[in-house]
């Protein structure tokens, strides 16, 4: 059968490659992708999951690190540091080239620019993360169908 | 490699995923059959990276396990369990990374060791290297940098 604009699986396709052509993925994305055919069929939605919960908690923890009447440079570092290593993993380029700037600014110890840029890594991750709901929404709803596919199939 | 995936209507779902881009990738994850059995251990703090290395390691079959701080891993390697390939973060919770591994070479431990991190500076590299890595990877690990290393472990 042909894909066509309403076949899901197309529609997923091309919203990946929109994300692409935007900046928001880059290839170790499409890496993950490869990996899928290896593993269970969620597993990629897991990944998604485990990436956003982590990457929540390191920027709830430099949000704290920045609040601090001294800022916590180190810790900043710290969890940036965790922060651009799983967003280059799930392949979050644009959120990725933010944590580096920011990175920057926290060795330079410059808070002002720290607020500033640390504004920017939260648009991205937010850019990122509904990017990465909607990839895992469409996989979800692609699986459910092929289920349901295989269940209506005569004995 | 036993496929994971059922076989039928959703084989062929997935099937219409590949494209030129992915083409590339997959081609990576099968261009190497390990005739030995290797082990690793992944050493690193973050969830995600973690998964994602043992992950791509098994994908090649390599059997891994993963720490996520440099005391488990002493601990692990002092209990006697040998590893052919040892992946560590630079930046570790417990113990860091340079002095795990600094640690590790102590132990008199010889097993070839990456040391990964998602900072790419001239210094940090110099400084993994120093303490004893093998070679110094920037995040994300990726087959083109694995598989060389695979095939020198397992003789190829």
């Amino acid at each position: 059968m042909a894909a066509s604009s309403t076949d899901p699986t197309q529609q997923l396709n091309d919203y990946i490659r929109t994300m692409h052509d935007q900046g928001i993925l880059d290839d170790n994305f499409d890496q993950l992708l490869a990996l899928r055919r290896e593993q269970n069929p969620r597993f990629i939605n897991e990944l998604i999951s485990m990436f956003t919960n982590d990457a929540e908690a390191y920027i709830a923890e430099i949000t704290n690190a920045l609040s601090l009447t001294e800022v916590d440079f180190s810790t900043i570092i710290s969890k940036l540091h965790q922060l651009k290593g799983s967003t280059s993993g799930i392949g979050g380029h644009r959120m990725y080239q933010a944590c580096c700037e920011l990175r920057v600014a926290a060795d330079d110890g410059d808070k002002d620019r720290c607020d500033e840029l640390f504004l920017r890594v939260k648009e991205e991750f937010n850019t990122l993360k509904q990017c990465l709901d909607s990839i895992s929404q469409m996989r979800s709803n692609i699986i459910s169908n092929g289920t349901r596919s295989r269940r209506r199939r005569p004995l | 490699m036993a496929p994971t995936l059922p076989s039928g209507d959703q084989a062929s779902d997935q099937d219409n995923w590949d494209n030129g881009r992915l083409a590339h990738k997959r081609q990576l994850l099968t261009e190497i059959v390990l005739r030995n059995r290797l082990t690793a251990l992944v050493v690193g703090g973050d969830t995600t990276c973690r998964v994602l290395e043992q992950l791509l390691l098994r994908s090649y079959g390599v059997q891994t396990q993963g720490v996520d701080n440099g005391r488990d891993a002493i601990a692990l390697i002092a209990s006697g369990v040998k590893f052919n390939l040892i992946i560590i973060d630079m930046i570790l919770s417990v113990l860091n990374g340079l002095e795990a591994t600094r640690q590790i070479r102590d132990m008199g431990v010889h097993c070839k060791m990456l040391g990964v991190t998602a900072c790419s500076g001239e210094s940090e590299r110099q400084a993994f290297l120093a303490a004893g890595v093998d070679v110094f990877i920037e995040k994300p690990l990726d087959p083109e940098h694995l598989v060389p290393i695979l095939r020198e472990l397992d003789g190829q």
